[in-house]
């Protein structure tokens, strides 16, 4: 019954990633699961860096290219493979006044 | 100078090290650090995009003071790192309007806000976004203190480079050519 392993998170295809996430310049290494929604690594990349003064909503997730990545997404569906870097940044803020 | 040199170079070398840990990421996409002795970081940008590859512009941060100030950031000519000019600027750093809707079509054109502000042509622009000095300086964000935002990161070296990359060189599909004719003056009849 692998497909229903699969369905369920618990076949082999589920391992977790190891992803590293860049805030703003500092790296935080975390274990995500391929199909969970990222919004949880954000809030924990901020946690393990320090960076709590903003919300998870202020920030933004890139890879190297500078592509933004879908938080409500999962790593699979944002073709994330085990050991991709990250980047998380502040949205730009109030500008061009 | 209002803090000791030794404080600020401190938080200057923190940032560069963490930098430095992923230098190569940056430069893949044309991001080149090139020097950085307390206080300032020069670093040249190159959109790789397109055939040839073109170097943008380079960027002069000055971290004097650190995080008491801001740094200062100013675009300068990669080659003599004098400060451009607002009408020497070969990009004014657009963002997409954030209150405009959408494009019709995708890729159409769409209104931006430039960053980097002038109140003239011949003035040395600035860039305009929280987290430099210039910025902070300005008597039109007086209600928007450093100091309330210093330990968030806009400052640091990672994030005024990545917000120049962004917004100055990421949006750059490559080069347009306008063609003329060329003229062989020996061969124009008198």
């Amino acid at each position: 019954m692998k497909q229903d392993k699969v369905a369920q998170g618990r076949g082999p295809e589920s391992k977790k990633l190891l992803l590293t996430v860049v805030v703003n310049g500092a790296p935080a290494a975390i274990e995500v699961a391929p199909r969970a929604a990222l919004k949880a690594l954000v809030a924990r990349a901020l946690e393990e860096t320090n960076n709590v003064g903003r919300s998870p909503e202020n920030w933004e997730l890139r890879n190297e290219a500078g592509q933004s990545i879908d938080l409500d997404g999962s790593a699979e569906s944002n073709g994330l493979a085990d050991g991709a870097v990250l980047f998380l940044s502040l949205k730009t803020g109030a500008a061009g006044a | 100078m209002l803090v000791d040199p030794a404080v600020s170079r401190g938080k200057f070398e923190r940032e560069l090290a963490n930098y430095r840990t992923f230098e190569d990421a940056m430069q893949r996409r044309g991001q080149w650090l090139l020097r950085a002795e307390f206080p300032e970081v020069f670093t040249v940008f190159a959109a790789p995009r397109g055939t040839p590859p073109v170097v943008v512009f380079g960027a002069l941060l000055d971290y004097t003071n650190y995080d008491l100030w801001p740094p200062s950031v100013r675009l300068v000519n990669p080659f003599t790192r004098q400060p451009y000019r607002y009408a020497e600027l070969l990009t004014r750093l657009p963002r997409r309007d954030p209150a405009a809707p959408p494009p019709a079509v995708p890729g159409m054109p769409t209104p931006v806000q430039e960053l980097m502000q002038a109140f003239k042509p011949e003035d040395v622009p600035f860039l305009c976004v929280p987290g430099t000095r210039e910025y902070h300086a300005n008597p039109g964000h007086s209600g928007d203190d450093w100091l309330l935002r210093r330990a968030d990161g806009e400052g640091s070296i990672y994030n005024i480079l990545d917000v120049l990359w962004r917004y100055g060189v990421d949006p750059i599909a490559g080069l347009q050519m306008q063609m003329t004719l060329a003229p062989a003056f020996d061969r124009i009849p008198e």
